[in-house]
């Protein structure tokens, strides 16, 4: 039993995996921020603005999407393919969405491409920067683009023939776009923590960093200025750069570490085994927080239901087994059938009307009084009941319908078996036949079927939840998803996977203590 | 009815079986009325005429904009529409045909449908016309026009006759022109001044199709990758299981809204896979359970001792013997996609161009105090079709369980 039960809960451990897998996979793979930039048909959404630009790539850092998915192996960028798609990101006669590919692109590699833009940047200050094979790719690209021959916005498309040759301007226009990029993609960001203090490292760290950024900052508006200001500002860059020159060497353990572990992968797996859920943005609080707050109300809800249900519907089955044929019987079946078949909104609404707006007998949303604090502990125990009795109805229907049908079967089917036969026949009283003999044995599948529907209990409370407007854990990931909180989303998500498999396991372990035919080795 | 022949088939055996059982046939029936209703609801609300004599449009405007995306822009109306035209062809089959015939003669009509309706689906643009207000139309003078018993669309959006009461007219705004006369509301209006009544009953159309597309899907999945696990066995059984716990395991609910919010723009068919995704275990348990009780059964060793290929043995031999319970399933099945698509509109994560009844049920919630007439036609549609599709299930389940035969 023991080993049993700890294979079972070892068994978790992939299970978890598994599920945290399919997780990853939505959030990584469909990239929420990829179509916002471009909108379908390329275009660059003008109202789109800088602080909505900013507040997106703070969203790539945070759930590490600005990282390769599996591999990272940017130690090994080309000088070539920066150069590519810092002049592509800016050419007018680019495609749009070349033009905010390449953007992201650049973006993504943060400070990882420092030193190249360095190198660049002192390219283009010596004219050495190799403008013949850019025009080449830029030629075979342009091919494949202007098979997309339509006109974009108010540029002038396909380009005319004789548009400018510019090596000349080329290697000055590499140079500026390398200062500003540089000003992008090197500065590093302060720890941001919502809902309690930095820690003393943390705030060491911002205070450099805040440092750093106003010292680049004075870099980057001295190369705003003329020519003569962008040669002085590259010089500082470049002094800079060396002074971090380590951050930018790549030992074989420092490239097999970058490899493997600065990927979205293997970020999001290091996030969830150290519980760091992430913060809402909607919030400004730990993610952690906000379920903790709200997981209590929740989960009164699901089980209340789940205790009503199972305390109404085991004696509503036997009842309706005993008498099963009669008119009575034949009632309460077509009322269960029915509530089985009634959406949860639908019969919470029409609740809530006639209980709530219009005979005012129950509340009409919420979870508890405005009072609450004041209250003594009865009171306090008084109010939420009063608060959930109308939600409470609402989620026990559907189940109640389905369980007392399930138990009724079981139990006709166990009354017809031969040792209820024989217990009859010992001359016992029907009382005891049926309540000592047939209903113990009629009442384990019913426990099974407590796993069964576990998932659906806890995510069964989001509607209840928005139609009583209570703030459970429901809700907030219903606002999460309306709202694109992915930190809050994720978090619940994996939660509610993990409160799914405790009540299964749980639900098996009681299955095994009730039922001495099982025994688990 | 008498008593099934010692010879009757095993279908036939069932089908007599279900017949005993007054519940789920009327059930069937007015499920059939239910489908009718939906396929022909343009014929009983639109806001063309039939006919008119109005010069600029002489002819059937209603007839010309059955095929028109401007009028109606969904895949799911084209579908029916062209069905309203088809649907007779197989009708004609079911009766006079008979046996092995009628089954490829169904099956060619069903092809020849979905193909007319890609056809049509390739040359939709060609078919847009320009947008005209019927009704103004034909209120001109002289002009005489046959309109349907109910003169609305789905998608009329006229904002002056907004959440209008059950069985009145709309008010007419202050401004009227004299002697107009405001349209007439059978079950009032919804807050865009759609009329519920026509909502409801294109509606049917959409759950129709989300329930039996998304079931469709995952009997597919499910058949296949039970059939899979339950004759190989092994290694493989162990992996298919252990993937379809995970998936029993997700709170579906919280991974729809997931999934649907990554989406963004989600659309039925974005439904219709999710809830696919999400319910293929339950089958390919089913027929998992069945396969290894055939495998053992003699016929199989019989089929396999004649040399037959694995793959004959699967879909030859064993397969039609597991549909049974499949079919059980895929009945309440379709209830349940209905469920959860109307659950999603209410959360306002389903389709926003779809008027489905889930939308005009929290339309109803949000408008609580005018909009009560919402929540009861669409939550009373929901519920009954969920009702008839399960006293339907239960009268199959009784059928096809041979301990409940009588």
């Amino acid at each position: 039993m023991l080993s049993w039960a700890i294979r079972r809960l070892l068994l978790m451990i992939p299970m978890l995996f598994g599920i945290s897998l399919i997780n990853f996979a939505i959030i990584n793979f469909s990239d929420p921020t990829r179509t916002s930039a471009a909108n379908a048909d390329g275009r660059v959404d003008p109202s789109q603005s800088v602080e909505a630009g900013e507040a997106e790539r703070i969203f790539r850092q945070t759930f590490n999407l600005d990282k390769p998915a599996f591999f990272n192996t940017r130690y090994n960028i080309e000088d070539d393919e920066i150069l590519w798609r810092l002049m592509t990101a800016q050419r007018v006669y680019a495609l749009p969405s070349a033009r905010t590919g390449n953007l992201k692109v650049l973006e993504d590699y943060g400070r990882t491409i420092v030193p190249h833009l360095v190198r660049l940047a002192k390219k283009g200050r010596d004219r050495k920067c190799d403008y013949d094979s850019y025009n080449e790719r830029w030629k075979a690209e342009r091919s494949v683009w202007l098979k997309h021959d339509r006109p974009i916005g108010d540029i002038e498309w396909p380009p005319p023939a004789d548009a400018p040759a510019f090596d000349e301007a080329f290697q000055e226009i590499v140079l500026e776009l390398a200062l500003h990029r540089l000003y992008a993609n090197a500065p590093r960001r302060a720890h941001v923590k919502y809902g309690g203090g930095l820690s003393k490292e943390d705030a060491a760290y911002n205070r450099e960093v805040r440092a750093e950024q106003r010292n680049l900052k004075t870099l980057f508006l001295e190369g705003l200025k003329d020519e003569e200001g962008r040669r002085s500002a590259l010089a500082g860059w470049s002094a800079w750069s060396e002074g971090h020159a380590d951050e930018w060497e790549y030992s074989f353990w420092r490239k097999t570490e970058m490899l493997f572990f600065e990927t979205r992968f293997a970020r999001y797996w290091k996030r969830l085994v150290s519980f760091d859920l992430g913060d809402s943005f909607l919030y400004r609080t730990p993610v952690s927080t906000l379920i903790w707050e709200r997981l209590h109300i929740s989960l009164i809800l699901s089980f209340g239901s789940l205790i009503l249900a199972y305390l109404i519907a085991v004696p509503l089955g036997i009842l309706s087994a005993r008498t099963h044929g009669s008119a009575s019987d034949r009632v309460v079946s077509i009322a269960l059938f029915a509530m089985y078949a009634l959406p949860t909104m639908f019969l919470g609404i029409l609740l809530r009307d006639w209980f709530a707006t219009q005979l005012g007998w129950f509340p009409v949303s919420k979870f508890k009084g405005s009072g609450y604090d004041d209250m003594t502990v009865v009171e306090q125990f008084k109010d939420v009941a009063w608060h959930t009795t109308l939600p409470l109805i609402t989620m026990t229907v559907g189940s109640l319908a389905y369980l007392s049908r399930y138990m009724k079967s079981g139990l006709i089917e166990n009354l017809r078996a031969d040792y209820v036969r024989t217990a009859r026949a010992k001359g016992l009283s029907e009382f005891v036949v049926t309540m000592r003999h047939a209903v113990r044995n009629s009442l384990i599948p019913i426990i099974t079927l407590l796993g069964a529907s576990l998932p659906a209990i806890i995510g069964g409370s989001v509607i209840v939840e928005v139609v009583f407007d209570i703030d459970g854990m429901g809700k907030l990931g219903w606002q999460a998803v309306l709202r694109q909180d992915y930190a809050v989303i994720l978090g619940i998500n994996i939660l509610a996977a993990i409160l799914t498999m405790v009540g299964v396991f749980l639900t098996d372990l009681f299955y095994a203590l009730l039922d001495p035919r099982i025994s688990y080795k | 009815m008498s008593a099934p022949k010692s010879s009757a088939s095993y279908w036939e055996i069932v089908k007599t079986q279900f017949r005993k059982n007054r519940p789920a046939v009327w059930a069937s029936r007015i499920m059939f009325v239910v489908f009718l209703m939906a396929t022909y609801a343009p014929l009983i609300a639109h806001n063309a005429p039939y006919w008119t004599n109005h010069e600029d449009a002489a002819g059937s405007p209603w007839l010309n904009s059955l095929l028109d995306p401007s009028v109606f822009a969904l895949d799911v109306d084209i579908f029916f529409n062209l069905l309203m035209g088809t649907f007779p062809f197989a009708l004609v089959i079911w009766f006079v045909a008979r046996g092995k015939l009628r089954s490829r003669l169904l099956l060619t009509w069903v092809v020849a449908h979905v193909a007319l309706f890609l056809f049509t689906q390739s040359i939709r643009e060609d078919l847009r016309r320009p947008v005209q207000d019927w009704r103004a139309l034909t209120a001109q003078e002289d002009t005489s026009s046959f309109y349907p018993p109910i003169r609305h669309h789905p998608e009329d959006r006229r904002s002056e006759f907004v959440l209008t009461p059950v069985f009145s007219h709309g008010k007419l705004p202050a401004g009227a022109a004299e002697g107009a006369v405001a349209p007439f509301y059978i079950l009032g209006s919804d807050n865009l001044g759609n009329d519920v009544l026509t909502r409801v009953m294109y509606g049917t159309r959409i759950s129709l199709t989300i329930g039996v597309v998304s079931v469709t899907l995952y009997l597919l999945v499910g058949i296949f990758l039970g059939g899979l696990a339950g004759y190989f066995g092994k290694w493989l059984d162990d992996l298919l299981m252990f993937v379809a716990q995970v998936v029993m395991t997700l709170p579906a609910l919280f991974l729809i809204m997931f999934v649907l919010s990554v989406v963004k723009k989600p659309s039925i068919y974005h439904i219709m896979v999710i809830i696919a995704a999400l319910n293929w275990p339950t089958v390919m348990r089913l027929v998992r359970g069945e396969f290894l009780r055939q495998r053992e059964i003699d016929y199989v060793s019989a089929a396999r001792a004649l040399g037959l290929r694995d793959r004959r043995i699967i879909f030859r031999h064993i397969a039609p013997n597991t549909m049974a319970p499949v079919l059980v399933a895929a009945t309440f099945g379709v209830a349940v996609a209905i469920l959860i698509e109307s659950s999603l509109s209410f959360l306002g994560l389903g389709d926003p161009s779809a008027p489905s009844w889930g939308q005009l049920l929290k339309v109803g919630f949000e408008n609580s105090a005018k909009g009560r007439h919402l929540v009861l036609t669409s939550g009373c549609a929901i519920f009954f079709t969920v009702l008839i599709l399960n006293i339907i299930g239960e009268g199959l389940r009784d059928a096809l369980d041979p301990k409940a035969r009588k």
